[in-house]
């Protein structure tokens, strides 16, 4: 499952995080998931098995973008030690995953967002900074931040998805 | 596998975790080395067992008896009358086809001559009324078969649920019988056996089917079992010379239960025709494991060599959905293998290698699809005769991955002596002797 499925997860995960590193610290973490939930695993098809992979992705993607970092406790808790990303690597999944279109349609779609929300997208997610120090810089509780850091998210996503490939699409 | 060096090397973290969970499941094995595709089947003893009238303690097999063919010990004679069982064949060339295959037959007896009489055979033996049962029970059994089955899709776990689904859920103790222990390899009795009397009951429990299509046994199978500390298990142990395990039932008989006769008197009286002398029926508890389920004796390690008394008798409980059977193999022939050590080798017959293609196809199938995360889990066939597994030589998905085809034949390997190769093979060559008998 690894060797067919790993690329294509990896990549998956690029095209909605806009991020290799980020995708490939994902990729560990959901594989992870898979490998401690395999013996639960009912159905042991090749579609049953990819559909119950890309579920469980999806749902590291969105605990991602909700939590703004990426959860390694399946990773930490089997023991994996996490390969570096090569340069090399990086600018692979970034060509394979065209990332560049998508970063050039983002801009386009960021721009479109109101201020109040691309400014707690830009202080939550490209400065990492944490719910509590944007409500600070925002004059705003923190309910609110996650309200608008998540529309803002959510909005982004409708806008990329003309740019998701035919088989993603299906899945 | 994709050609990104952080896949790559997640990748190899996944099959370090895999094999280490594995690992743990054979708990502390001592590196197993993996068994060829299925280049060889090893082979046992070829004991009838289908009436065993000789007693095993359960649990403990008996040892040889030393010195039971002395020359300063009595012998038993037992003779039998005949009869040809084709109506139009003749009594005389019948019995000379059927003594060679009594000789083969009864070999297992220290010690045996069998001799022809004017109407029948008769036969000789050291010992005294064990030796007279054991006689009498290998030569009136009915012919051992060649059985092959689908290991992980047949094979009972402990619970009592097919392998392959307990497989799937890493249940140690199917990955256990599946993937072997240690040095004990899948269907040794290290590797997840049962004592009999575990294995008699769990077989009784399994429900019965009505067809007799693939069966290796159509009908019942019947064991009687002496009480633990009974006075029984006490005699049999003593004239059979094997050592009683406390605290264990003891196997008193063993055999078939024709259709017929399923009411209780019959099957009593059928027992206490075959017990020995100074067993009654009514001193045993009986079980009858129902068509469609089996129990087979595990395999030894190495054919010829008798298991240690301390070394404990494993069986295994099967669906009985034979693949492949001893009339789908022709040309049995004592050979050797690359190696130098004796085998025995065959072809299949057209029906017999596609039969052999398509069960090892499924088993690769299966073995590819649990395999996952690097934890190779290869699957295997079993090769059984005359109630005890020969080997279970496990099918390599990775080198045939769509299955080994039969046209080239097979050989069986495995701690062959070259005796014991030649016997097994006039066995299977042979047949069933040509004549009906019966005791004088």
């Amino acid at each position: 499952m690894y060797t067919r499925e790993g690329e294509l997860v990896l990549l998956f995960l690029a095209r909605r995080t806009l991020d290799s590193a980020v995708a490939a610290d994902l990729t560990a973490e959901t594989f992870a998931l898979a490998f401690r939930s395999w013996s639960r695993l009912r159905g042991r098809s090749e579609n049953e098995v990819r559909a119950w992979l890309y579920t469980v992705a999806r749902r590291q993607v969105s605990r991602y973008l909700r939590r703004g970092h990426v959860e390694r406790r399946a990773v930490q808790r089997l023991g994996i030690r996490m390969p570096a990303l090569h340069e090399d690597d990086a600018a692979a999944i970034e060509r394979r995953a065209g990332l560049a279109e998508l970063r050039t349609a983002l801009g386009i779609e960021l721009a479109r967002l109101s201020h109040e929300q691309r400014e707690a997208l830009r202080l939550r997610i490209v400065e990492e900074r944490s719910n509590a120090e944007v409500a600070s810089e925002l004059g705003i509780s923190e309910q609110a931040v996650r309200a608008r850091v998540s529309r803002g998210l959510r909005a982004l996503a409708g806008a990329l998805e003309p740019y998701r490939s035919e088989s993603e699409i299906l899945r | 596998m994709s050609d990104l060096h952080f896949l790559q090397e997640l990748g190899a973290e996944f099959a370090r975790l895999g094999e280490a969970r594995v690992d743990s499941h054979r708990r502390g094995g001592r590196g197993r080395v993996p068994r060829g595709a299925v280049a060889s089947l090893g082979l046992g003893l070829s004991v009838l067992v289908v009436i065993a009238v000789f007693v095993v303690s359960i649990g403990v097999h008996g040892p040889d008896r030393p010195g039971s063919s002395g020359p300063d010990q009595s012998r038993v004679r037992v003779t039998f009358g005949a009869s040809a069982i084709d109506p139009g064949a003749r009594l005389g060339p019948a019995l000379t086809r059927a003594i060679p295959i009594l000789r083969t037959r009864l070999a297992a007896v220290p010690g045996v001559r069998v001799s022809r009489t004017a109407d029948g055979v008769a036969v000789t033996a050291p010992g005294g009324q064990s030796a007279r049962a054991r006689i009498t029970a290998l030569a009136l059994a009915a012919p051992a078969q060649l059985s092959v089955y689908d290991w992980e899709a047949d094979v009972l776990t402990p619970a009592g649920k097919p392998l392959v689904k307990r497989l799937a859920a890493q249940d140690p103790a199917a990955i256990v019988i599946s993937q072997g222990l240690g040095a004990a390899q899948p269907g040794e009795a290290a590797a997840g056996g049962l004592s009999l009397y575990t294995a008699v009951r769990l077989a009784a429990r399994q429900p019965a089917v009505s067809t007799t299509s693939g069966l290796g046994r159509p009908g019942r199978q019947y064991y009687l079992f002496g009480a633990p500390g009974s006075t029984a298990c006490a005699t049999a142990a003593r004239d059979q010379r094997a050592a009683l395990v406390r605290n264990q039932p003891c196997m008193l008989l063993a055999g078939p239960v024709t259709e017929t006769s399923t009411n209780g008197d019959q099957i009593d009286h059928d027992v206490s025709a075959a017990l020995l002398p100074g067993i009654s029926a009514s001193q045993g508890h009986l079980l009858a494991v129902p068509q469609g389920t089996v129990v087979l004796q595990a395999a030894r390690p190495a054919f010829g060599t008798q298991p240690s008394t301390r070394a404990p008798a494993g069986y295994f409980v099967l669906r009985d959905r034979v693949a492949l059977a001893g009339r789908n193999i022709t040309d049995p022939q004592p050979g050797t293998d690359q190696a130098g050590s004796p085998d025995v080798q065959f072809q299949f017959t057209s029906a017999g290698a596609d039969a052999f293609g398509r069960v090892t196809a499924q088993i690769a199938h299966r073995g590819q699809l649990d395999s996952a995360f690097h934890q190779t889990l290869f699957q295997h066939f079993a090769v059984a005769y005359g109630g005890r597994l020969l080997t279970v030589p496990q099918i390599d998905f990775r080198t045939y991955p769509d299955g080994v085809q039969g046209n080239g034949g097979a050989d069986i390997t495995g701690g062959f002596t070259v005796s014991s190769a030649r016997a097994l093979a006039a066995e299977l060559r042979l047949g069933p002797p040509p004549v009906r008998l019966a005791v004088h």
